[in-house]
């Protein structure tokens, strides 16, 4: 499993960057201390506080350590699953290792690379299992002073994992049942079997009572996705149509954990690879298969010595399982969530082990061996190679991102305190304004700018169609608590960065000149008049983003020199441009995006450079978007002479 | 399985055959017949029928002559038989589609008599395979359909030879599939991969005979050899003899790749291949419905429910999977398998030789063949269940899951169809006539737009029905796409571009535009004035950007009105909120304020008024022309809910022309922002 489990998940490990709310998590902890996170969590789950503040302490940050850590959770998480089955079943030993191998790749749970958030979760896992098997354990013993040492063991670790997800409480149904399944092999009626797993269940309890007693009656939750009493409250103003939605997300869920989370990612992850990748991820997968089936045909062997009593364990495993993953989900349907590829996959993992109970004792449900061991050889071929597409998926955006603020850095020296972002990364993914507020704060305000509070030094709008309609009527300013991070983002007062595509370099739009790149999203070109590029202060000293987050400098390429080029524009001064640019160029550098010869273009014509500009025109007008805009701009610039005015109508404009 | 046992007698005989055929039609009604009459043209469908309705049917020789000139033996019939009208062409693709199910049957109760409701379960789900989303598109799809009855029949067919005793029925037999053969090819070249199925079926039986491996494929070889001369003779044809034009169908640049590439192509190939296999393995079952959930009915769940209750106790009743003999079993799941596995990966193999892939919705088709194998695979592997509980759920999630996925297919495509005959109706509401030539941006509320002849096929079907151009097949207007390449065109005013595609050529000028927008279902169609654009606040950004590129003057406003064909686009919707719109629209273009009011005053009457408050455009600027100060002020309070139609209600009311103090002040003061 160790083996196994790290060439599955450690391969980019040290490629993985902040994602999500680490953003503005970390950049709170950054500047204003760790015991920001107690007024963080102490909205929906203050208890993950006391995960986070010891974790920020240890690893300060730094991605790359969070990682590690996670990794070393979920394979503990795993071992405290083997060790919890082997309570229940400890004569299948193939097949409970088998599950907790499973649980330990499952590809259902795509959120690993996002480990500094995820964290809580991780170990929110494994104290769950150790909870179940303390508690199972507990009822074993004979000898009161351990059982109730082990019972409030149990007891511990139950508040301690509920602590950090409120939804696990599914984990406390999933005890029921496994407290059932011994007091079912028992003599007696269903009655009597029924009577015993409630007797031995009920010391237990306290655990989900006495949480949920403080959940309710202490706890005041200001968060909506965990207040029970608004989730709940759909259900009372539209009772059909809730339960409706309900009955959906329930099948929907169930099938996703269930079956669809060996298949889904892989397609969704996988499949669309460049060639290479898909080799090297295919391989992995077929190492991982082939190594998996040799381990566990050896222990086949070995279990084979032990007599097989009888099958009763695979309709225990297959009820067992697919109650527990049934009642796992409960909790999620009910909170209005689903468990959906890739984003909500985490609502999967309190059910995912109850499903891969199902999912094994339904392969050992099959007559032909053959095709067992060829489902198993599937599971494992697709785990690995969904983690494989997932974490290289991960390490593309931190490498896309890191490039993006790297440049940034090289342009903008200061950004002006409470100007707002927009930003427009090559591969997309921008859901909230904290992932282009957090990189932008920790280059340019990582300390804390507003004595008292969590400020941001400066905001971002999302661009999204609301943001497009709101510039356009000249909204203003927009105060938003961040969780902790107070943000005015100003509809009024915005500078864009786009870097359009892969090969493009971020271009920061001046809404005076407008200059955009043939790969341009269509609501820049809308908003791009109205970007201001004075917030950027150029006479300020460059800042340099700090290693441990974006990574060393990238080697300079030709970014670098169009960065450094537009800076000097924006100062105006043009000799500067010119030098940047023989620079470049004397190394073969040329842009690969045919707008970002406008700062150079723009030198030459000022310089009354005709011949260099006659020289640019054929790669130029090879996109009649770029020359146009080239057209227009220096068409109309009174600055210019006639002379070169005229050269640029003749080799830039397309006449009419 | 207890029916592989015995056919006692012929009565148990008929009813042995006749109830899977029963079944297997009103399955396959349910799948697909509920909504059939509300589908109508779609994608490909457009531009077949406006070239055959302007040209006549021969022009389909001219289309398909490009890459699949065999295909024009099944249009100009079916044109010649449906004429216009989508229903007919949806009840015979479904009448082919149970034919296609019916010959599969035979095909397995050829190979394995005794198994009669394995084999039944197995077409069964064939024919209600939740990975082929594409039979309500059933003018275009005619071909595919009819073609994947015929490649059935003709495997059938070589099987029946093959088993037949008297000499001349074989050669009849032989020469039907040889026929039948050449005809499915010519419909559709890559469905080259029933010919894996059909050798495989044929070793089947030979393999039943014993001997060794190379005994076997010789047998199998020396029965069947007559069923290489239908595929041999098409692929002569088509290497030999056949231009194609087409990429996609053009074998020699297909394989130019491999020759150059040998290594990387093949392992391209091989890794489509696998990936292609898990797609219509599991994939087909999940991704589709995925997609569609949101379109599911609450009929349709129940309807779906039911059959699936019908089916699962039938074959409760049935007892699938018991035989009387253990080999028995044994034998039919291991042939089963085998026959399934290499049927899906053989019908695989020639898509990803023409580097096409399976991929959901959009070419959902390619999962065709394959799908009579992952059926037959299907089936097998649930006879390894031991548990029969396990066996009847895991019938019943594939049969909710397919039937689910159908039904919200069709429901999403009858929206679709909806949709967009309500939007033409609209145009031919506001648009007397189209300058000929004229190139079309229109954005629809549901469904995608991916190629220009969505726009072009309609606008044409309305606005220039008949022949344009004597030598080409050439549209009176076209049209281009909404998309960040079209944006970069008008804003560079580029030039019209020539295309020929499938011989029908257009002229698409990205200097000559006008704009068609109806963001939402409850909004009207726009027709943008590039000289005063109104935007809504929910028109996309591309929209928004080229806006002022809409050339107005192409709307040719005292033209006669042209009614929209009801067969193609239904009976006149009745006349709300957007008839009176696009009426007032249209005066106002024509500079006529008294008609807008009147107009206005129709529909104020009935209690109508708009969802879209830039809707309230043309009245606001006929109560101003006309300075009814009054009105304005009214009408203030709704108009400035929406501050960015506001915004453009100040702007626009303030450039018009011989305003009254009165009006330019109430305007002012009321419309625009601080």
């Amino acid at each position: 499993m160790l083996v196994v489990s790290a060439a599955i998940y450690l391969p980019f490990i040290s490629h993985f960057g902040y994602y999500n709310d680490d953003w503005y998590s970390m950049y709170a902890a950054r500047v204003n201390g760790t015991e920001v996170f107690h007024e963080m969590y102490g909205i929906d789950r203050p208890g993950r506080a006391y995960v986070m503040i010891p974790l920020y302490e240890l690893f300060q940050g730094d991605p790359f350590y969070y990682n590690i850590s996670a990794y070393v959770f979920r394979l503990a998480g795993a071992v405290a699953l083997l060790w919890l089955l082997r309570l229940i079943w400890g004569e299948r030993k193939l097949e409970t290792f088998l599950i907790a191998f499973l649980f330990l790749i499952y590809p259902g749970f795509l959120s690993m690379p996002n480990a500094i958030d995820f964290q809580s979760h991780l170990i929110g896992i494994l104290l769950a299992f150790i909870s179940l098997g303390l508690g199972i354990l507990a009822t074993r013993t004979s000898k009161t002073t351990n059982r109730i040492f082990l019972w409030f063991g149990a007891a511990l670790t139950g508040w301690a994992y509920l602590s950090q997800m409120e939804y696990y409480i599914g984990f406390e149904a999933a005890r029921l049942i496994l407290f059932a399944v011994p007091a079912w092999r028992s003599d007696g009626d269903w009655k009597r079997k029924t009577g015993a797993t409630f007797f031995t269940w009920l010391p237990s309890s306290i655990i989900p009572v006495f949480y949920l007693i403080w959940r309710i009656f202490f706890f005041q939750n200001e968060r909506v996705t965990t207040d029970a009493g608004i989730q709940l409250g759909s259900l009372l103003t539209a009772p059909l149509a809730t339960l409706y939605a309900w009955i959906i997300n329930f099948t929907q869920s169930f099938l996703n954990v269930t079956l669809f989370a060996w298949g889904v990612p892989l397609t969704q992850q996988a499949f669309p690879l460049d060639v290479s990748n898909n080799m090297r991820g295919m391989t992995l997968g077929v190492i991982v298969a082939v190594v998996v089936l040799f381990a566990l045909r050896f222990m086949d062997k070995t279990d084979s010595t032990t007599a097989e009593s009888s099958n009763r364990w695979r309709d225990e495993m297959l009820i067992a399982g697919l109650a527990w993953t049934m009642t796992g989900l409960i909790v999620v349907v009910l909170a209005n969530r689903v468990v959906a590829f890739p984003v909500y996959s985490r609502y999967g993992l309190v059910s995912a082990a109850g499903a891969i109970m199902a999912l094994v004792a339904g392969i050992r449900y099959l007559s032909e061996r053959r095709l067992q061991i060829a489902l198993v050889g599937l599971l494992f071929f697709s785990s690995a190679f969904t983690h494989y597409a997932n974490g290289l998926q991960y390490a593309g955006w931190t490498m896309s991102l890191r490039t993006f603020w790297w440049q940034v850095a090289w342009r903008v020296p200061q950004l002006e305190q409470n100007a707002s972002i927009i930003a427009s990364y090559p591969y997309s993914g921008i859901r909230e304004d904290s992932f282009v507020w957090g990189p932008a704060n920790h280059i340019y305000y990582p300390y804390q700018v507003n004595p008292g509070k969590v400020q941001a030094g400066v905001h971002a709008i999302l661009l999204d169609h609301n943001a497009v309609v709101r510039i356009i009527n000249r909204e203003r300013q927009v105060y938003r608590k961040h969780v902790v991070v107070d943000t005015y983002r100003n509809y009024r007062n915005f500078v864009i960065f786009s870097q359009p595509s892969p090969q493009s370099c971020v271009q920061v739009i001046d809404g005076l000149q407008p200059e955009y790149s043939t790969y341009e999203n269509d609501p820049i070109l809308v908003i791009g008049p109205y970007s201001e590029v004075e917030h950027i202060k150029l006479d300020e000293a460059f800042k340099t983003p700090p290693e441990f987050l974006f990574g060393p400098e990238p080697p300079r390429g030709w970014c670098f020199y169009y960065e450094q080029a537009a800076y000097e524009r924006q100062r105006g001064d043009w000799a500067a441009v010119l030098t940047i640019g023989e620079q470049a160029f004397s190394q073969g550098l040329a842009p690969q995006d045919l707008i970002e010869w406008m700062p150079f273009v723009q030198a030459y014509a000022q310089a009354g450079n005709s011949d260099r500009l006659v020289e640019l025109a054929p790669d130029i007008v090879a996109d009649p978007f770029v020359a146009r805009q080239i057209c227009l701009t220096l068409s109309n610039d009174p600055s210019l002479a006639a002379d070169i005015k005229a050269v640029i109508t003749e080799y830039y404009c397309i006449p009419s | 399985m207890r029916d592989i046992i015995t056919e006692s007698n012929a009565s148990v005989m008929k009813n042995r055959i006749i109830l899977p055929i029963l079944f297997l039609i009103i399955l396959s009604a349910i799948a697909y017949l509920p909504l059939v009459n509300r589908f109508g043209y779609t994608h490909d469908d457009w531009y077949l029928m406006y070239s055959a309705g302007a040209y006549g049917p021969s022009v389909f020789r001219d289309i398909f002559s490009v890459d699949r000139p065999m295909r024009a033996l099944v249009m100009i019939p079916a044109y010649l038989f449906f004429g216009e009208n989508p229903l007919y062409y949806n009840l015979s693709a479904y009448v082919f589609r149970v034919l296609g199910a019916l010959a599969f049957f035979w095909i397995l109760s050829l190979l394995w008599s005794r198994a009669r409701t394995a084999t039944t379960l197995i077409a069964a789900l064939f024919v209600i395979y939740p990975g082929f989303l594409s039979q309500p598109n059933g003018i275009d799809y005619q071909s595919h359909i009819m073609g994947l009855a015929a490649a059935l029949f003709s495997v059938a067919l070589t099987l029946k030879a093959i088993l037949s005793d008297s000499r001349t029925t074989k050669l009849g037999l032989h020469f039907l599939a040889m026929l039948t053969a050449v005809f499915y090819l010519g419909q559709m070249e890559w469905y080259i991969g029933f010919e894996f199925f059909r050798w495989m079926c044929v070793f089947l039986l030979a393999a039943r005979n014993g001997g060794t491996l190379l005994h076997k494929a010789r047998r199998a070889v020396e029965w069947a050899y007559p069923a290489l001369a239908g595929p041999g003779l098409f692929l002569i044809w088509r290497i030999f003899f056949f231009e194609s034009e087409r990429g996609a169908t053009d074998v020699d640049f297909q394989l130019l790749k491999f020759i150059q590439y040998p290594i990387q192509t093949l392992y391209h190939w091989t890794v489509q291949v696998a990936q292609d296999l898990f797609d219509v393995t599991l994939a087909a079952w999940v991704i589709p419905l995925a997609q569609l959930t949101g379109h599911i009915q609450r009929w349709g769940g129940a309807l779906v429910i039911l059959a699936t209750a019908v089916l699962v106790v039938w074959l409760y009743r049935s007892r699938l999977g018991e035989t009387s003999t253990e080999p028995e079993q044994a034998e039919f799941t291991r042939e089963a398998f085998w026959l399934g596995a290499l049927t899906a990966i053989g019908g695989l193999i020639p898509i990803a030789m023409v580097n096409r892939d399976v991929l959901f919705p959009a070419f959902s088709r390619y999962s065709l063949v394959s799908s009579a194998g992952v059926a037959i695979l299907i089936v097998a592997a649930l006879i390894h269940l031991n548990r029969r509980t396990l066996q009847l759920g895991m019938i019943a999630v594939l049969s909710l899951t397919a039937l689910l996925t159908h039904h919200a297919n069709a429901v999403k495509y009858a929206n679709e169809s909806a949709a967009l005959r309500n939007f033409w109706w609209q145009v031919a509401w506001r648009v007397p006539q189209f300058e000929k030539n004229a190139t079309l941006l229109a954005v629809y509320p549901a469904g995608a737009i991916e190629e220009d002849y969505f726009v072009w096929g309609p606008a044409n079907l309305i606005y220039y029905p008949e022949k344009q151009n004597e030598k080409n097949i050439q549209p009176g207007v076209f049209a281009a796409l909404v998309s960040q390449d079209t944006v970069n065109k008008v804003l560079a005013r580029e030039r019209q571009e020539y295309d020929k595609r499938k011989n029908i050529v257009t002229y698409a000028n990205y200097r000559n535009i006008v704009i068609l927008t109806q963001p939402t279902a409850s909004a009207c169609v726009r027709v943008i004035d590039g000289m005063r654009p109104e935007n809504s606040l929910q028109d996309p950004e591309a929209i928004r950007t080229m806006s002022p590129y809409s050339e107005i003057e192409h709307v040719l406003a005292d033209e006669a009105p042209h009614t929209p064909p009801e067969v193609i686009f239904g009976p006149e919707p009745a006349h709300g909120w957007c008839f009176f719109y696009q009426k007032a629209d249209l005066a106002r273009q024509q500079g006529d304020w008294e008609a807008v009011l009147e107009i206005g005053g129709q529909a104020f009457d009935q209690n109508l008024s708009p969802a879209d408050p830039i809707e309230w455009m043309p009245f606001l600027q006929a109560y101003a022309a006309t300075g009814n100060v009054e009105r304005l002020t009214e009408l203030a309070p709704v108009v400035t809910a929406d501050p960015y139609v506001a915004q453009q209600a100040c702007g626009i009311l303030l450039s018009m022309e011989n305003l009254s103090a009165e009006t330019i002040e109430t305007v002012d003061s009321l419309y625009c922002p601080e």
